[in-house]
């Protein structure tokens, strides 16, 4: 058996590999935070239904309706999913903040958390300007005038169907 | 077969191959820091991340050009280095080390700095570990820690699936394609890929069809804890993963083929002298 000849090999790569076993294993069955991305792949494990309703990102460039099917699935990942990542980062990092700060607390570190390095203020001149010069690079030409828009749509046997008014994402600052 | 040196070469050559190309891939998709520029992060309650955190690397990456630099030259520069200290036989351990440490350093950043998810950079910070040995023996036994770390991968993944009762939901598969590509379909569902998806977010038991099949190529790998014998198998059924998720999911795990290397010597045995690792 390899874990018996391992041991045999080599005491402190047994109890290394041994220790990442429990860790890997307890993390599963506990849940909740993350120790490091090595111990957990749920990879689409959370049940979902069709009937859940969908956030439909759309963007406008110059005044038109840009075709998405041109870009790559990571370009458009990229393009669709930043300005709502930035409008959530601020809640985010408060609360991963906070639940950090306890943790660290307890085990010893607490001083060394400045609150500065994990939450930052609202920047939207500056976000609008970074998303607009990113849209221009993935879409490969000038871009005057960006909107993103996003709405909520259900699912029926024929397609996606709109079941709420378009709000505006993107720029920030101007809805 | 027997375990030899040559072997260890192979896998430093297969490894290197797989890092450019997911290094290209980066590259590409302007996935690096220094396209990237980025203006914001997303912390995640991930406690390695949060303690590089500590540190505020992360507002240095954000404010400083050269920091950003620095940080895409050393991520591609350490795997061709440990290569080349494996074919040379000279410092693999130090800069075994310094790739893993290095490597989920910057995945964890670029992965809160972007759209990519940790989980796809893992090979990199585990596969460089492997070439921590020195000796046959050394090799062979963390091949073997790494090829049980990536079984663990699959089955664990099977078995969440289990656990939170997805796999015996008929509608997992329709849902999950429209989660995925909600915006694609509303915005081009006249393509041959929209076409497609929808097709399969409709016809719910096809879909869920292939949920269960992928469900089931994740236990499979379960089996590699008690045999080696149908390694080749699980490779086949690991490329077919790699090649549904990203026409299916458009997520992209070619760094992940990195690993395959540990399933693809594990048919190798050791003899002769055991050393030290």
């Amino acid at each position: 058996m390899f874990i018996k000849d391992l041991y045999n090999y080599s005491k402190p790569a047994f109890y290394g590999f041994f220790g990442f076993l429990i860790v890997f294993i307890y993390l599963n069955y506990k849940q909740g935070i993350v120790a490091a991305p090595l111990f957990q792949f749920g990879m689409y494990s959370k049940p979902v239904s069709i009937k859940d309703t969908q956030s439909v990102y759309k963007i406008y460039l110059n005044g038109k309706l840009d075709d998405l099917s041109q870009y790559s699935f990571a370009e458009r990942d990229i393009l669709l999913v930043t300005p709502e990542n930035y409008h959530k980062s601020f809640a985010i990092n408060e609360s991963v903040f906070q639940s950090m700060h306890r943790i660290f607390s307890a085990a010893g570190p607490n001083a060394f958390i400045k609150r500065s390095a994990y939450v930052y203020d609202e920047n939207y001149a500056e976000f609008n300007d970074w998303y607009k010069l990113l849209l221009q690079k993935i879409a490969g030409y000038r871009v005057n005038e960006a909107v993103v828009t996003r709405s909520r749509y259900i699912s029926d046997n024929t397609g996606l169907k709109q079941i709420s008014a378009p709000e505006n994402i993107f720029p920030f600052g101007t809805h | 077969m027997e375990l030899i040196d040559k072997h260890r070469r192979q896998f430093a050559t297969w490894y290197i191959f797989c890092f450019l190309i997911w290094f290209a891939w980066l590259l590409f998709h302007g996935l690096l820091f220094t396209s990237l520029n980025p203006v914001f992060f997303v912390n995640r309650p991930d406690v390695t991340l949060n303690l590089f955190m500590l540190t505020d690397v992360q507002s240095l990456l954000i404010k400083y050009k050269g920091v950003r630099i620095l940080f895409d030259f050393v991520y591609f520069l350490l795997p061709v280095l440990l290569v080349i200290a494996v074919y040379k036989k000279r410092f693999n351990r130090t800069l075994a080390t310094l790739t893993v440490f290095f490597h989920l350093l910057y995945s964890l950043l670029i992965s809160s700095m972007s759209i990519v998810s940790p989980e796809i950079f893992v090979a990199w910070m585990t596969v460089p570990v492997i070439f921590y040995a020195r000796s046959v023996s050394g090799f062979y036994y963390l091949l073997h820690i790494l090829r049980i770390f990536f079984l663990l991968i699959f089955f664990s993944a099977g078995i969440w699936k289990i656990r939170t009762g997805a796999v015996f939901n008929a509608e997992q598969m329709s849902g999950i394609l429209l989660g995925q590509h909600a915006s694609y379909l509303a915005n081009s569902p006249g393509t041959v890929y929209g076409k497609m998806i929808l097709y399969l977010v409709n016809h719910i038991y096809l879909s869920y069809f292939l949920y269960l099949s992928a469900v089931v190529a994740e236990l499979s790998f379960g089996i590699g804890f008690f045999t080696k014998k149908f390694d080749k198998y699980l490779i086949i059924i690991f490329c077919l993963f790699l090649l549904f998720n990203y026409i299916m999911m458009g997520i992209n795990y070619t760094g992940w083929l990195a690993f395959l290397g540990c399933l693809y010597f594990s048919k190798c045995k050791i003899s002769g002298e055991v050393k030290e690792i």
